[in-house]
């Protein structure tokens, strides 16, 4: 579904990522890791049209992607949950809902399978988004994407400043959301216990070049994670 | 009583002038953190073309000419507006410093064109009624009532506007986060370029409102753009709410001063009491919260 092809780019001087490929299937969900720097956060930037310089290619469903501007990416049915989350704290939840199911060109309203995954924005909706908690604010944030029914979810660190219930319960939903929306997922994450409980595989970037790639399972030897990842 | 209300009233006029003329500023400041310089001009714009349509006539006699102007006036503002976002702003993003230097180049580009057109000389223009009216116990000139009542209607519709229409929540959604609105599919060039012809029409108007109250020369504009960035500054960067509260402010005061003092000390005076407001609020009475000025360390 999504395709990444010889991805090189960055923020202008200097290359982040040097040679990037990964394919992500419909339905499948894939971690990203590696050290601060490695370039995980820009390879979702790159994907979303948010890096000022990228080369290479990005398809989804055998369409380019790269090139475009942010606005069209999305409406083309790809979300993205940044690092601190990108909530509009002065918009109230509903509005930041709303303008999430918008993305996609829908017309009907925030959708309902969207708040039955998360029932306690319901009772929010009126509440400003930046007095929300770090927690309630992913949860926001994961719904807002999702309220587009995106074809591929981009995730960056959604552990950030979230406590460790939340995280799990974030490590549990990915899949399940993945498997019954056939959504495409993309998981940059420092926490390597929610990047192998949400994903089936996983992939490390060292210096912007993908280092090494295998099954969650096997990413568990702590030999193969004190190789990829120990400083 | 009646020195009271007519207080009162010419506070409220310079108010609702202000306020037409800061809202545009406050989007564009809180969307790009471009000071747009030339903002003064598209006012100039609105009381030359009130001045160019009376003295055309079209047969019209000049009372009924103005109300003409009313409307053409915001779509010559919005075009000219356009015309600048196009040309220059969308070049110069991100790029702050700069585009203080191309908005003032504009702004007497602005008005020596305009100056090349009409000529150096003040411009005749007719308010459309005339008259006084009483209001408890205040004899009051009518055109006042009416800039009071169309800029009222006007501040209050745009204020709705931004905060309940699709349009408005998108734009704050832009002025909030910039990168997280276009990756939720809002196209923030547009809008800006949108809120920046919307900012530009209300100067225009706010031109035709105030014109036959005040000199129509070249500069006129420039009376009003060092206000208004008080009031953008004072109210909160990136708030239509606050450009409303900076303008009851500084316009309230400013009126109230004049009634007892000399005309440049009571400027003096407001301009003390906004830098102590500053200080005592940094980020302005209804603080705005505006992505693009605080990335850029200024929040």
């Amino acid at each position: 579904m999504l395709r990444i092809a010889n991805l090189r780019g960055g923020y202008g001087a200097g290359p982040v990522l040097d040679g990037v490929d990964l394919v992500v299937a419909s339905g499948e969900v894939v971690s990203v890791v590696g050290r601060n720097g490695s370039g995980k956060s820009t390879l979702i930037k790159a994907v979303m049209g948010l890096l000022p310089v990228a080369l290479g290619t990005i398809e989804l469903d055998g369409k380019a992607l790269l090139g475009l501007p942010a606005h069209q990416i999305a409406r083309r049915g790809v979300a993205y949950v940044p690092q601190g989350r990108g909530i509009f704290p002065r918009l109230t939840v509903r509005q930041n809902l709303e303008i999430g199911a918008r993305a996609a060109g829908a017309k009907d309203g925030i959708p309902g399978d969207v708040l039955e995954l998360f029932p306690f924005l319901k009772e929010r909706f009126g509440q400003s988004g930046g007095t929300m908690s770090g927690g309630e604010q992913q949860m926001l944030a994961i719904a807002r994407a999702l309220a587009s029914h995106p074809r591929l979810l981009l995730l960056d660190e959604p552990s950030d400043g979230v406590q460790p219930r939340i995280v799990q319960e974030i490590g549990e939903l990915i899949p399940e959301i993945a498997r019954a929306h056939r959504l495409g997922v993309i998981l940059v994450e420092q926490n390597l216990d929610l990047a192998m409980a949400a994903a089936s595989r996983i992939v490390v970037l060292d210096k912007g070049m993908i280092a090494h790639e295998c099954a969650s399972e096997r990413f568990r030897d702590v030999d193969v994670q004190t190789r990829f990842l120990a400083i | 009583m009646s020195g009271t209300v007519v207080v009162i009233l010419n506070a409220l006029t310079l108010i609702s002038i202000l306020a037409l003329v800061a809202i545009g500023l406050a989007i564009v400041f809180g969307m790009m953190d471009v000071m747009n310089l030339a903002h003064g001009e598209f006012v100039t714009i609105g009381a030359y073309t009130l001045s160019f349509v009376q003295a055309a006539r079209w047969m019209l006699p000049p009372e009924t000419a103005y109300w003409v102007a009313l409307v053409l006036a915001p779509l010559i503002g919005a075009l000219v507006g356009l015309i600048i976002e196009w040309a220059v702003i969308r070049r110069l993003y991100h790029r702050p410093l700069d585009t203080i230097l191309a908005t003032f180049g504009i702004s007497l580009i602005l008005q020596k064109l305009i100056e090349l057109s009409f000529g150096a000389l003040p411009q005749v223009v007719v308010a459309p009624v005339s008259g006084m009216v009483d209001l408890f116990g205040a004899h009051y000139p009518a055109y006042r009532f009416l800039i009071i009542a169309l800029g009222g209607v006007v501040i209050a519709a745009t204020l709705a506007a931004f905060r309940w229409t699709q349009f408005g929540v998108d734009l704050r959604a832009v002025i909030q986060n910039r990168a997280m609105a276009e990756s939720l599919g809002i196209d923030a060039k547009r809008l800006t370029r949108i809120a920046f012809a919307g900012g530009s029409a209300l100067a225009s108007l706010a031109g035709v409102l105030l014109a036959p109250l005040a000199s129509v020369e070249t500069h006129l504009g420039t009376f009003y753009i060092g206000k208004a960035f008080f009031v953008v500054i004072l109210g909160g960067i990136g708030s239509v709410l606050g450009s409303v509260a900076g303008s009851v402010l500084v316009g309230g005061a400013e009126t109230l001063l004049n009634y007892e003092l000399d005309p440049s000390l009571a400027s003096a005076l407001v301009l003390a009491l906004a830098i102590v407001l500053v200080r005592l609020r940094p980020r302005g009475i209804v603080p705005g919260y505006s992505a693009a000025h605080e990335l850029l360390g200024k929040g």
